[in-house]
């Protein structure tokens, strides 16, 4: 009978480095994507802005509401409204919080990341 | 896998029988294969349920939907019509609408109206009836008067309030189911379904939901929340309630089903002379209600329940206001002004504080 060259290190090297890359795979894949910031503008989504990839704060003017994300929140910097219940909203930053600027029809949701909340009351 | 082996293992380069070459073979392919199994699997375990999300306008508010299933976008789109259509109804604003039908004929006929209509409006007057008038469907007087929707901000004169007060009064306001009328007594007398709007919004959306075969889908309008179905998870949805004082949430409630609602002083209000004056105004006094309480946030069976017993119970106080939802069979938190934070007895489980700026208590 003829003798190979194999071993059990490299056979459980093998194994290890197929474990390695599954494993780097599936984490990749279920990795929580950060909290995503939706702008939506008269029931269109307007962008899409993962929090966490922010470097520096991003201004966005949207029918004439600012708004401003950085990798903490959004938040209404300025609308032409009179009521300027979006600007005093404050900065949302968890998913399933939302400042809307009714007369702009113009909001910003936060979704995703690692919250399980569906909606708000209040 | 050692009694196969025939020399002792031990871990070190050295050559292999062929049999310990095919045994070891035969366990790397084994273990390839799983992992190529847990791969192919892995999409199928994991799938995020495909979701459908859009933010609408109606009723004074923002509409926000989140739905699931194969007709998603189709649902969402009948829900939002379902609202729009609704608003027609019931709003007094609205030219021809049946509220407006009803008040301009106070005091002289019986008015027929839309069956969406007549339900809205004997839940409404069953809340009037049981709260003693601490929700009344008839203050349109004098939340005309305050208008917290202009611009104005003023109070308004007491004279006038207290001029207006007699006609405010639900038993006033008859409604015959069976002929599918309704009629207020008096002139001047007025209908305003605005604090129950939002919650009846919810309503018809979680019937277009049913009726277009979503699989499962939330709505909020305004404050209101209505949910249907289950999402593929089985986990129970889940509703942050908002922290009166600040930015985001004191915490969250689960539900399966049903509607949720809350009214807060904070929502709308002004300041006058140093005085906070808010919209949730008390039929007997025709002022804003002073009861202890910031926010009530109440769980019901439907959205026009939940609507208007959150705002009986922010009118009533936390104790009358227990006692309100028990015979609805329906929930609540309440939240004070102290930050003190009571949960009734069926939605101890389902309710998780997370701001620590609040103390609960039983």
């Amino acid at each position: 009978m003829e003798k190979r060259k194999f071993s059990w290190k490299e056979a459980l090297l093998l194994v290890l480095v197929l474990a390695v890359a599954a494993g780097v795979y599936l984490y990749a894949k279920t990795r929580p994507k950060g909290a995503e910031a939706v702008i939506e503008q008269d029931g269109e989504v307007y962008r899409r802005v993962v929090l966490a990839d922010l470097k520096e704060p991003l201004t966005l003017e949207v029918n004439g509401a600012v708004i401003e994300l950085d990798k903490d929140g959004a938040h209404f910097v300025s609308s032409p409204c009179p009521d300027k219940i979006c600007v005093n909203k404050g900065i949302i930053k968890r998913a399933g919080e939302s400042a809307v600027c009714l007369p702009q029809r113009v909001s910003v949701r936060i979704e995703g990341g690692d919250s399980e909340i569906d909606s708000v009351t209040g | 896998m050692k009694a196969n082996v025939k020399r002792p293992a031990r871990f070190s380069f050295k050559t292999i029988t062929e049999k310990e070459a095919k045994h070891l073979t035969l366990i790397f392919v084994a273990v390839l294969f799983l992992v190529i199994v847990v791969l192919a699997l892995f999409p199928l375990l994991d799938r995020e349920e495909e979701r459908y999300e859009v933010t609408t306008y109606a009723m004074g508010s923002y509409v926000q939907q989140t739905v699931y299933g194969e007709n998603r976008e189709d649902a969402a789109v009948k829900a939002a019509d379902a609202v729009e259509a609704l608003e027609q109804k019931i709003s007094w604003r609205v030219e021809n609408s049946d509220i407006q039908k009803l008040n301009n004929n106070a005091g002289k006929d019986w008015v027929t109206l839309s069956d969406e209509t007549l339900n809205i409006l004997t839940q409404a007057q069953s809340v009037s009836e049981k709260s003693g008038g601490a929700f009344d469907v008839t203050i349109a007087p004098i939340s005309r008067l305050w208008d917290f929707d202009d611009e104005l901000n003023e109070v308004p004169d007491s004279d006038l309030i207290t001029s207006l007060l007699p006609y405010v009064n639900h038993s006033l306001l008859r409604i015959d189911e069976t002929e599918q009328t309704a009629s207020l007594k008096n002139l001047g007398m007025a209908v305003d379904l605005g604090s129950v709007g939002k919650g009846a919004a919810c309503d018809a959306a979680v019937r277009a939901y049913e009726e277009a075969g979503a699989k499962a889908a939330i709505i909020a309008v305004g404050g209101s929340v209505g949910v249907y179905g289950e999402k593929s998870s089985g986990k129970p949805w889940s509703v942050a309630v908002r922290d009166p004082n600040g930015d985001g949430s004191l915490g969250s409630v689960t539900l399966a089903e049903g509607f949720v609602s809350t009214s807060g002083s904070y929502e709308k209000y002004f300041e006058q002379d140093d005085v906070l004056y808010h919209h949730l105004l008390d039929p007997k006094t025709g002022y804003p209600a002073e009861s202890g309480l910031v926010s009530v946030t109440v769980v019901a069976k439907s959205g026009v329940l939940s609507d208007a017993l959150s705002t009986a119970c922010f009118v009533l106080g936390r104790e009358d206001g227990m006692k309100l939802l028990e015979e609805f069979d329906a929930e609540g938190i309440f939240i004070n002004s102290d930050n003190n934070i009571t949960v009734t007895d069926g939605l101890k489980d389902r309710f998780t504080r997370t701001s620590r700026d609040y103390t609960l208590v039983s």
